[in-house]
């Protein structure tokens, strides 16, 4: 990684010296106020204010690191994340860094994995998981029925599942919906009733039935991240072939996408713009519903009406994902390594970078608005 | 089998599969990213036969491939098996060299 740009600006440089201070000493989160949250390795929460670009404070999470999938409560004060390995749930006050739930998965004789899935319901009473189970037999595990299971937020630290329904497996991200639908990202995307267990289709993909000229969808959700526009991306690849030869080298290849809005539950799945180079993960600008950003080796944006690629950035190595200001001019762009790199969205310049105790790896890059 | 004789729990089952021809229908495995269940090309060439669009540089990616048991085969599996692998080690781009390999046979 180059550093040569890391300390352009030292005051928006957040140093693990920086951080250390500040957690022990920063008062409590001001009204109106955006904060960045993100996980790093050992097991840390960081807690940016992105007014300043600096770390406002740093929660130790207990246990091993658990990929860093983060879910944020509907007023945003509280965030709940995955741990040992993404088999235990913590809750944090993030305006003190205080513990305030726990849910531990697994059992002596059952394995629990939730690979990203989490989320919290539309009234912030509920937490919903999707749990992959296996059970642990003396000479062979069993792989059983991946299931919803639903926590209440108030028993506190020792939670336990009080509903599980059955569902689909390979589901990765999902989001709750205004109508508290929890919106289910795997091979398609389904939607399902926490309460009675009733799964609708939202859109299909792997089971979408557009005739031998399309390439069945590749889609994965590993970090949808839609809060300030108040959606749900599930990005694709495809390809559309010139005749049934079906052959590839002429095939016209296309980024797609499945996109929730989360205040209607009501999704659109279209092709974007040309695929020409690898992205990880998609946000869409809160101003402009057709002006898309994506990340990955290159930070881009894209105008969507058009279906074109508007501006490419290269970047100093690999981000995972990416998430916006509130008002659509600043772009933090992190996971992999222990560094968030800012830029400007009108033109994708760098124009700072946030550095953190360790590597992001997996972990999400949520936005926490607290309001009075 | 018929000259073999079940002495154990495990031998019946075996025999009661075999001579029933009943087999437990095979599922696929719970997650698209678990270890085993991923046959998701990428470490060593990217999608268009290249390199330029592997992550670079490798270390940004190294807990990636390893958190979330993406790629098994190439790096340890910390979700699971090999909790520690990155224990001392925050950032891998700086320390890199203390993350050792696996090796079996000396635990």
């Amino acid at each position: 990684m180059k550093l040569n740009n890391t300390f352009k600006s030292a005051g928006l440089t957040g140093s693990l010296a920086l951080g250390g201070i500040l957690s022990a000493v920063a008062p409590a989160a001001m009204a109106d106020q955006e904060y960045l949250l993100t996980v790093t390795r050992p097991n840390q929460l960081h807690v940016v204010d992105m007014s300043t670009n600096t770390i406002a404070r740093t929660c130790d999470i207990p246990g091993p690191f658990g990929t860093g999938s983060i879910a944020l409560s509907p007023d945003n004060t509280h965030a709940y994340v995955l741990s040992n390995g993404t088999k235990d749930v913590y809750g944090f006050d993030i305006r003190n860094c205080e513990i305030t739930f726990k849910a531990e998965q697994s059992s002596r004789t059952e394995q629990v994995i939730t690979m990203q899935s989490i989320t919290v319901s539309a009234d912030g009473t509920e937490l919903y998981t999707v749990q992959n189970p296996i059970t642990k037999l003396r000479d062979r595990y069993e792989v059983k029925q991946p299931r919803l299971a639903v926590f209440n937020i108030a028993d506190g630290m020792n939670a336990k599942a009080v509903r599980t329904y059955p569902v689909d497996r390979r589901i990765t991200k999902i989001a709750t919906t205004a109508q508290n639908e929890v919106i289910l990202g795997g091979g398609d995307l389904k939607a399902i009733n926490p309460r009675t267990g009733e799964i609708r289709m939202v859109s299909k993909l792997a089971s979408w039935e557009r005739g031998p000229l399309w390439l069945p969808p590749d889609a994965f959700a590993m970090h949808s991240q839609g809060e300030q526009a108040n959606e749900y991306i599930m990005p694709y690849s495809t390809a559309k072939f010139t005749d049934e030869s079906m052959d590839m080298e002429t095939a016209e290849w296309w980024w797609g996408m499945s996109r929730v809005d989360l205040a209607t539950g009501q999704a659109e799945r279209m092709e974007i713009f040309p695929f020409e180079f690898v992205i990880f993960n998609f946000i869409t600008d809160p101003r402009d519903s057709n002006i898309l950003y994506g990340s990955f080796n290159t930070l881009s944006k894209h105008d969507i009406s058009q279906k074109k690629t508007l501006l490419v950035h290269e970047m100093e190595h690999s981000y995972y994902d990416l998430n916006i200001s509130g008002d659509g001019k600043t772009l933090y762009v992190g996971g992999t390594s222990s560094d968030i790199s800012v830029h400007d969205s009108d033109t994708l310049e760098k124009i700072g970078s946030i550095q953190l105790t360790g590597d992001m790896s997996t972990s999400d890059l949520r936005v926490a608005t607290i309001k009075d | 089998m018929k000259h073999l004789k079940s002495m154990n729990k495990k031998a019946q089952l075996i025999n009661k599969a075999v001579s029933s021809e009943e087999v437990e229908d095979v599922v696929a495995m719970q997650v698209v990213v678990g270890c085993t269940a991923t046959t998701d090309p990428g470490w060593e060439l990217d999608p268009f036969g290249g390199l330029g669009s592997l992550c670079q540089p490798m270390e940004s990616d190294l807990y990636g491939c390893a958190d979330a048991c993406w790629w098994p085969a190439q790096v340890p599996d910390t979700m699971h098996t090999y909790q520690e692998w990155g224990e001392g080690v925050a950032k891998a781009d700086k320390d890199w060299r203390k993350l050792d390999g696996i090796f079996e046979d000396a635990e």
